[in-house]
């Protein structure tokens, strides 16, 4: 009870700006190397990036938003609004891959479930992790309006 | 049919899937954030209604605690004028006493 009690403790009372840097770094780091890498044809994303297709840009904001959010970590106010932001685009991921794109598709072989599910998993960590940030953020910005 | 057609048809058909996905993507995203703003709505109006009542009883408390203060004062300003009251009566009981052992004497 007491492994339990601590990681209750631990969501509740410990603060989550560590939780922001070092998630936000790894974005930079790991989008950088997403978007930056030469695919087989030696193409970029960006050399290969088309301004209609509305995945083109989500990759590319949350990487933006990524760095945004490394460089105003000390603006609380516009903090809130790029974790917003990401938040948003967590939950839109989720919704894509999750219910849309399974309706919409062919049915997946075995292996392609496999990764299907280990990518859904992956969403769904994410978008919990933001919209715990993101409410925690919000809810010490109240506090502090209200004065508790 | 051939297979031009039926090559157009299927990208037609796919294309217009692709729109379809994006547009419920972003719909059911809207529906989530507008559902996830209300619970935040919500969650506002509980903090502040139990912050409210909280403001209230400290108020109450305050009001005691005033009243409190405002009898103690009273009562110490009686308390001093007693002292300087009996005091007096002190001296007064003092002189009539010597007064009476004076005329006792006599």
């Amino acid at each position: 009870m007491g492994y339990f009690k601590r990681i209750k403790d631990i969501l509740t009372y410990y603060d989550y700006e560590p939780l922001i840097l070092f998630v936000a770094l790894f974005d930079i780091i790991h989008l950088s190397n997403t978007l930056f890498w030469p695919d087989e044809w030696n193409c970029n994303t960006f050399q290969t990036f088309d301004v209609y297709r509305l995945y083109d840009w989500m990759p590319v904001l949350y990487w933006a938003s990524a760095i945004l959010i490394i460089l105003l970590i000390n603006n609380s106010k516009w903090l809130v609004r790029l974790i917003t932001f990401h938040t948003l685009q967590s939950v839109f991921y989720l919704v894509h891959l999750g219910g849309i794109q399974i309706i919409y598709s062919d049915p997946l072989s075995w292996f392609q479930e496999y990764w299907y599910t280990f990518d859904i998993l992956r969403q769904v960590f994410w978008m919990f992790a933001w919209i715990w940030i993101l409410f925690q953020m919000k809810k010490k910005q109240l506090h502090q309006r209200l004065g508790l | 049919m051939d297979m031009d057609s039926i090559s157009n048809e299927e990208k037609t058909i796919t294309s217009k899937i692709g729109i379809v996905m994006d547009y419920t993507t972003i719909i059911t995203t809207l529906l989530t954030c507008v559902f996830g703003a209300g619970a935040w709505k919500f969650y506002t109006y509980l903090v502040k209604t139990k912050a409210k009542q909280r403001t209230e009883t400290i108020d109450q408390h305050n009001v005691y605690r005033d009243d409190l203060r405002k009898r103690v004062e009273k009562l110490e300003n009686d308390k001093d004028n007693c002292i300087d009251e009996l005091s007096e009566l002190k001296a007064e009981v003092a002189a009539l006493r010597m007064k009476i052992e004076f005329l006792e004497k006599k």
